[in-house]
């Protein structure tokens, strides 16, 4: 085996790994960015929610908001993944996180948040 | 987007030259750091681009940290089996052969790993559960078969007591408290520091090293050899408390006869079919195997496919690029290792690998070099292969699985 044959192997790879980051980076950049709604069709997925807080709850280990965004989604935040954020109604928030059902109405369990405003 | 993936990309390569060259700086280590900072980091970066981040540094490391297991002597978990051929080829003149022949391992078993990729995401879920109970009694009889593969009966009780000295230690120090590092001592105790003091009483020199553009393998044994890698390399990547060095035991029994070139082709392709392969698991089973994948695992909490294709995307990009930077970076070794004075430079990495040790793991760090160190000599002085003191690794996983 030749050397250079391993290395045009290699660029090429990297041609080749370059091009599926660009095809991957416009999918991931359509899962990023905030959803208008929730539905049913999204139970399971992961989304990103971004707007104001309305009102909310504060537990112990749990934090129940709503986020209004226009329409209002219902964000469940355990406070491990809350550490060093204060909750202030009017807050504007980035959340990330699994859409899942509870109780029959729809809601987000938040795996990361960010204050954005 | 893009442009901020090919950037995080082009970071973790950096971050993977420096942890793959600077002895006893682990992609762990980088990794914690990076979860740590995860929620400053975020209002910066995209969560997909700090997991490219993380896996562009752990593939580019697995290519690189050969460079100071062959030049120096100073290996990790992944790369200590890899050490006593690779500094033969050194000795020899050719250390930067010894480095290519790993990156051809490293290299080509990560491709024959991604066109497996298919069928590990389909076998995985099935055989995860059937296979864990086994574990423990497959590596003990890949041990009894390498034991008894010994020339004389002397030989296999020799081979038996440097694998239970060093099985016993290795689980003492995984099991002692507060120990910051355990593996830094172990392994360049067992592989490193001993190799050295053997050298240096042979009053071995390093000869000029010899730079070619050939690769000098036979078709079928490289073949076998990144089969091995392959196989064993993503069998381990499955389960819990085995890694690239039980692999490299697994892969060196099951391919049959090797010598110096092909066994280091094994050892470079199991690490990076390892990191790979890792992915598989963390998205069909939802489990990390590595502490890198750990670190992505806790930052992105769930793979879906998009972000694997993403992730296989950097991989490729990252081993590409990092075949490149391996063989220029083992070139400059090479011109600059040969004007050393070997005494010089072997007590030189000596005192370095002490005064890591100490800065790690203090004076119990001290104690476990020591100890490892006369553990690793053994086999030199009766004349056994060393890999048996990779029981230092493999019984305290056995250990683990039986009790």
């Amino acid at each position: 085996m030749n050397e250079r044959l391993m290395l045009l192997t290699a660029f090429i790879c990297s041609i080749a790994g370059i091009f599926v980051i660009y095809i991957s980076s416009g999918v991931i950049e359509g899962m990023m960015q905030p959803a208008d709604s929730i539905s049913l069709e999204d139970e399971g997925r992961n989304i990103k929610v971004q707007g104001k807080i309305v009102d909310y709850y504060e537990g112990d280990n749990i934090v129940i908001m709503e986020i209004e965004k226009p329409s209002v989604v219902k964000v469940v935040l355990f406070k491990n993944k809350a550490r060093n954020l204060s909750i202030a109604e009017g807050t504007q928030l980035e959340i990330m996180g699994k859409v899942e059902e509870y109780e029959g109405s729809l809601e987000v369990i938040g795996n990361r948040v960010r204050v954005i405003g | 987007m893009f442009l901020e993936l090919l950037l995080a990309a082009s970071l973790g390569i950096f971050a993977g030259i420096f942890t793959g060259l600077t002895p006893g700086v682990h992609i762990n280590l980088v990794a914690i750091l990076v979860v740590s900072s995860a929620s400053y980091l975020l209002g910066i970066f995209s969560l997909a681009s700090l997991g490219v981040f993380i896996i562009a540094m752990a593939i580019t490391h697995t290519f690189l940290d050969t460079i100071p297991a062959i030049f120096l002597g100073a290996p990790e978990a992944d790369t200590a089996l890899g050490v006593l051929p690779g500094h033969k080829l050194l000795l020899q003149g050719r250390g930067y052969e010894a480095v290519k022949l790993t990156i051809v391992g490293s290299f080509f078993s990560f491709l024959l790993a991604l066109a497996f990729f298919p069928l590990f995401i389909w076998i995985v879920p099935r055989v995860y559960e059937g296979l864990q109970k086994w574990i423990a009694w497959i590596l003990i009889v890949i041990m009894a078969y390498m034991i008894l593969g010994e020339r004389s009966n002397e030989a296999r009780l020799y081979a038996a007591v440097v694998f239970l000295l060093s099985g016993i230690l290795g689980a003492f120090v995984f099991n002692f408290p507060n120990l910051n590092q355990p593996l830094f001592p172990l392994l360049s105790g067992l592989f490193g520091i001993s190799m050295l003091i053997v050298s240096l009483s042979d009053n071995a020199q390093i000869p000029k090293q010899y730079i070619t553009d050939e690769i000098r393998l036979g078709k079928w044994q490289s073949f076998k050899a990144l089969l091995s890698a392959t196989f064993s390399g993503s069998l381990v990547s499955f389960f819990p408390g085995l890694g690239p060095a039980q692999a490299a035991i697994i892969g060196s029994n099951t391919m049959g006869k090797t010598n110096n070139y092909t066994f280091l082709v094994l050892v470079g392709g199991i690490n990076t079919v390892n990191m790979l392969v890792s992915l598989v698991s963390l998205y069909t089973i939802d489990k990390a195997r590595n502490g890198a994948v750990l670190a992505m695992q806790q930052i992105i909490d769930k793979v879906d496919f998009n972000m694997l294709i993403l992730f296989i995307g950097t991989s490729l990009f990252a081993a590409g690029i990092a075949t490149f930077l391996t063989l220029y970076i083992s070139r400059v070794f090479s011109n600059v290792i040969s004007h050393v004075n070997y005494k010089v430079l072997t007590l030189s990495i000596i005192t370095f690998i002490v005064a890591l040790t100490f800065y790690f793991s203090s004076f119990m760090g001290l104690l476990i070099l020591i100890t490892s160190t006369a553990i690793g000599i053994i086999p030199n002085v009766v004349n056994v292969k060393r890999s048996h003191a990779m029981g230092c690794l493999i019984l305290p996983v056995i250990l683990f699985f039986l009790l």
